[in-house]
């Protein structure tokens, strides 16, 4: 079971890396999106200090919608996906490790530019730091919501746009949970019981998801 | 002994009944040969037959329990080819051997998987991407799967198609074996095949 989980892991990273767009456009995406703030708006760094923590997760949000539509592609082309379907292992494990692969390769690069980011947008560190650990605790739940999403709509035409639609509103409380703790952290209140609570929360979707995903697909696949 | 009992299904596709009261029964060695014109709903049966899609009226009964209450266990011993070729094309044929080998948890011999790919033609591709070969050489990665990994059942939908005359000999061969030592298989054909099937389920036209 173990050597199956590793094996998945491993052929969907090593997919992920042969395609670099898969991992470098949702990348790029979302350096550009960013860059946009200090030109549109205003160079100003007070005014940028305030700002950054929204554009931050805002733009962490949208390239994460960017990547999502990649997440079964490979197991789409060929039909592979049915192999995973007529199986004797539990789905929703599998998709987990699916799920870990993506999140590794789509949102971990965005996490670890976070102290230059902090950088360009006059953050301290000890800023950037906590923006890393709230993306890093609310991206996970990104790409679950996100998985949900694309296993609803699976096969079906103009899928980006209504995935958008479907997904965006439920990924709100958690933007408005992770922006906020950078936030209070800002202004020096206490944020654990924020943290704790996005970590409860990507402890809850992360255990209860995987089944509803699992559930999704077989729906969308059973023709 | 292993079984295979299909009762008074129903096939369907979309909203629309193809045909009723499906009836048919497996056993080791047997072999059942959809026919059907195109439309007739042969691929939706097997879909259902592979338990891919739901089935709403009639059971399907493995070893004389409904599969309903034993996905898990029927899977282990399914092996199903669909019009696609279930196999990753971002990764290349030794790879994807690999993936299949774990996932069915039943891991392959080095030397039986290269006298495989020297009979199929592929060795000398063993490190080229899913991705890079041609339709053919896709269908003989795909068959490849069936005759490693050892499972009693298997459920084809065309298995033929995009396959050279050799390719199909070799198929032919590889069926036989499977049925004589005591497998069983459902498969669509277009094209006749020179095994006498045991049984023939002819699909009515729409």
């Amino acid at each position: 079971m173990v050597t199956l989980l590793v094996r998945i892991l491993w052929s969907d990273l090593l997919i992920f890396f042969r395609r670099a767009r898969e991992w470098l456009y949702p990348l790029g995406f979302f350096i550009i999106v960013l860059s946009l703030f200090p030109l549109a708006m205003t160079p100003d760094p007070f005014l940028l200090q305030t700002l950054a923590p929204g554009i931050i997760w805002i733009a962490a949000l949208l390239a994460s919608l960017l990547a999502l539509e990649n997440i079964f592609v490979s197991d789409m082309e060929a039909g592979f996906i049915e192999q995973l379907l007529l199986n004797a292992h539990p789905l929703s494990l599998l998709l987990t490790v699916k799920i870990i692969a993506h999140w590794l390769v789509a949102e971990m690069p965005l996490i670890l530019l976070m102290p230059l980011l902090g950088w360009w947008f006059h953050l301290s560190f000890a800023v950037s730091g906590m923006l890393m650990i709230t993306l890093l605790l609310g991206t996970p739940i990104f790409s679950l919501l996100g998985m949900l999403g694309v296993a609803l709509t699976l096969g079906l035409r103009s899928q980006g746009a209504l995935l958008g639609l479907l997904i965006l509103p439920l990924m709100v409380p958690v933007l408005v949970f992770g922006v906020g703790t950078v936030q209070q952290y800002m202004a020096g209140l206490p944020v654990l019981g924020n943290v704790a609570f996005l970590a409860g929360l990507l402890l809850a979707t992360g255990c209860g998801l995987p089944l509803a995903i699992a559930a999704a697909l077989r729906i969308s696949l059973d023709e | 002994m292993l079984s295979l009992q299909v009762r008074q299904l129903t096939c369907v596709r979309g909203q629309k009944i193809l045909s009723r009261n499906i009836h048919f029964e497996l056993s080791s060695g047997d072999l059942l040969l959809i026919e059907g014109r195109n439309g007739s709903g042969k691929t939706s049966l097997l879909r259902q037959l592979a338990a891919l899609s739901t089935t709403e009226t009639g059971r399907i009964l493995w070893r004389g329990q409904d599969i309903h209450t034993c996905y898990p266990h029927y899977w282990q011993h399914l092996h199903y080819l669909g019009h696609s070729h279930g196999i990753k094309l971002g990764l290349t044929i030794e790879e994807n051997l690999k993936l299949m080998a774990s996932l069915a948890e039943m891991p392959i011999s080095l030397s039986c998987q290269d006298a495989i790919l020297q009979q199929l033609n592929l060795h000398t591709y063993q490190h080229t991407l899913a991705a890079d070969l041609s339709a053919g050489q896709k269908r003989r990665l795909a068959l490849a799967r069936l005759w490693l990994i050892h499972k009693p059942l298997w459920i084809l939908d065309e298995p033929l198609t995009a396959l050279d005359r050799d390719s199909q000999a070799l198929f032919l061969h590889h069926l036989d074996q499977h049925l004589t030592t005591g497998g069983m298989c459902i498969l669509s054909s277009h094209s006749s095949l020179p095994v006498v099937p045991l049984v023939i389920l002819r699909l009515p036209q729409w």
